[in-house]
């Protein structure tokens, strides 16, 4: 045998070639962008209030009783001074809101933030939360529409090109080709979003540091301000990965039957039949069976608590989803069996 | 001598119509096998079926497994290249050498890195950019790095200059071809893979017209170029094909002995290439 033999590694590889620009290239792209933007934010906050108000507002509201004295000298020597939530521009103290124009020559400046209260008010502070959680389901919805097409061309488009005949050639047997397909876009990838998305948010979290180490914050607010910006990506991202993997895996596994089957736009029948049972469901029967269960299958952008509830609510049904799923991917290896070019 | 491919009864339904009708064939090691037909003679269906690529009915045995339940493990010992365009065209070449070493636990990479050196393939070079030409040699540098005792090829040179297949056929003989191997053909073009082949088996209409070795072309089959008065002399005989060639007419007689026919005029063996029309036209008669 030889000794680089390992079937397992060579497909996963090989579908993280093919689809190397929608698996790597795009949330690497996506992480950059974001990094770029919070770490400019944090950087030039005084020369550009708008990317100030972002970080600066949120960062600041991680700690609410925190009062962030902002000193802001414009270009004509006059002086506003501001609390976080309410900007002033440089010159609407002179000439009015309404006149008011963008003057990136002013020098913004921040005081150190006074804690009123102890830390212990810091878990009330979810602003910067909501934005590490968003910056999250930026990276789940491009995730979702990348394994949308990639479910659905995966057993499909090399019957259109007819490397199937290539690919069918070698050893392997049409469950492991299956079940690899369904291990890559099921696991592999929503690990390699989570970890982009968790690298992401750290850098973002690393950016709120700085700006509050920048305003002379004390040492202790910056780590705690840190920790707890840490410890709610791990929870919100790293701990919904598994809950997603298993809520998901019917709907995958059903894709796969699509593309094993089409003999022309596997979308049609991903969507297609699912929507049409739902609507036959709802018209002959008047019920909603279906529908809800399908929806449940769909990982929102909802919060860890509410996702965990909802599985803890429905975890007999969500097995049986996971038996549904493996039941349909050996479907999808049995109709892949003999289904070569279209 | 091993049974490299055993099969009886096999049959093949599209859509009602057949596209095998009881099939019954038997093939040992050492053999290079021409599959010949016309268009739609069943020989992509006969190959597939052989491979466990399409459903069948009837008893099959490949290197002693039934393809259609054991082809992954069939695949180790066989190797199958279909025609010039089936290789993914967005992989690079040594990436495809690090797919089929990952995936075929008997492919030598050493081997297939060796053929591809005396071909103008290079390993960084996108499959999609590569001629036709190119793609076929990369596809048997691969096959033959692959130490498979069945090679199964379904019309592997189409679409390729003589250049390339003349080169395609030396190389299958001189890298691969041994007593222990088999190589399964088909193809349009007979003629350039008559020198290479032990057997021929002709295809029709889903049938086995004539299936035998190259040694009976020389024993049972004669040639008789009939000229003048002498065609028409012929035409009376039991002849198994005629076609018309300069000043006359060409016979091919089956199981006639030569000095019997000599009389009429010079006698040679047939080319595969006009017993197979012979046999397309109804054969004896």
């Amino acid at each position: 045998m030889n000794p680089n033999y390992n079937p397992a590694k060579a497909l996963l590889r090989r579908d993280f070639i093919e689809y190397r620009g929608s698996f790597l290239v795009t949330p690497i792209v996506i992480a950059a962008f974001l990094a770029v933007v919070s770490w400019g934010g944090a950087v030039f906050a005084s020369q550009f209030s708008d990317w100030e108000e972002g970080i600066g507002w949120f960062v600041a509201n991680q700690i609410p009783d925190a009062k962030v004295d902002i000193e802001i000298r414009s270009s004509e020597g006059a002086e506003v001074s501001s609390q976080v939530g309410e900007w002033v521009y440089p010159s609407a103290s002179s000439a009015g809101a309404d006149q008011s124009e963008w003057d990136f020559a002013a020098d913004w400046t921040f005081s150190a933030p006074r804690l009123s209260s102890g830390f212990d008010d810091l878990k009330d502070g979810k602003e910067f939360n909501q934005v590490l959680n968003a910056l999250n389901v930026v990276f789940l919805l491009v995730m979702w529409t990348i394994s949308v097409n990639y479910l659905a061309g995966s057993l499909y488009n090399d019957r259109r090109d007819r490397s199937v005949l290539f690919w069918r050639s070698m050893p392997i047997s049409d469950r492991r080709e299956v079940f690899s397909k369904y291990l890559t876009v099921g696991l592999a990838v929503p690990l390699v979003y989570a970890v982009i998305s968790i690298v992401t948010q750290l850098v973002i979290v690393a950016a709120g540091a700085f700006f509050l180490a920048r305003t002379a914050a004390p040492l202790e607010q910056v780590s705690t301000f840190s920790w707890f910006s840490i410890a709610e990506i791990f929870r919100n991202t790293a701990l919904k990965l598994p809950v997603m993997i298993v809520i998901v895996c019917p709907l995958y596994a059903w894709s796969l039957v699509a593309s094993a089957w089409a003999k022309n736009s596997p979308v049609l029948w991903m969507f297609g039949l699912p929507a049409g049972a739902i609507f036959a469901e709802r018209w002959l029967l008047g019920s909603s069976w279906l529908a809800e269960r399908v929806a449940r299958c769909l990982p929102g952008g909802e919060s860890y608590d509410s996702m965990m509830d909802m599985f803890q609510a429905t975890w007999p049904e969500q097995i049986a989803g996971v038996v549904v799923g493996v039941g349909l991917l050996l479907l999808a290896a049995k109709i892949r069996r003999y289904r070569l070019e279209l | 001598m091993n049974t490299v491919i055993e099969v009886s009864n096999l049959r093949k339904q599209y859509q009602g119509n057949y596209a095998i009708k009881s099939l019954d064939w038997r093939l040992d090691a050492g053999s290079i096998v021409g599959l010949i037909g016309p268009n739609g003679a069943g020989k992509t269906t006969l190959l597939r079926a052989l491979l466990g690529l399409t459903h069948s009915e009837g008893r099959l045995e490949v290197l002693g497994k039934d393809p259609r339940a054991e082809r992954h493990g069939l695949m180790q010992d066989v190797a199958f290249i279909a025609d010039t365009a089936v290789l993914p065209r967005w992989l690079r070449v040594d990436q495809l050498i690090a797919y089929v070493e990952g995936v075929q636990p008997k492919f030598n990479r050493a081997k297939a890195e060796r053929f591809l050196k005396q071909t103008s393939v290079g390993a960084k070079a996108k499959i999609g950019t590569l001629s036709k030409g190119m793609m076929v040699q990369l596809h048997l540098a691969l096959t033959l790095a692959v130490d498979a005792r069945l090679l199964i090829l379904d019309e592997p040179t189409l679409g390729l200059d003589i250049l390339y297949r003349k080169q395609f056929f030396d190389q299958l003989l001189n890298d691969y071809f041994d007593a222990e191997r088999t190589i399964v053909i088909s193809t349009h073009q007979v003629e350039e893979v008559q020198h290479i082949l032990t057997h021929f088996v002709f295809l029709k209409d889903g049938e086995m017209l004539m299936n035998a070795p190259m040694a009976a072309l020389e024993d049972r089959f004669v040639e008789v170029h009939a000229l003048g008065e002498n065609a028409a002399l012929v035409s009376r005989l039991r002849y198994f094909g005629a076609r018309h060639i300069l000043g006359g007419q060409a016979f091919i007689f089956d199981s006639v002995p030569r000095q019997e026919l000599e009389q009429y005029g010079a006698c040679h063996t047939p080319a595969i290439a006009d017993l197979f029309v012979a046999a397309m036209d109804g054969g004896v008669r």
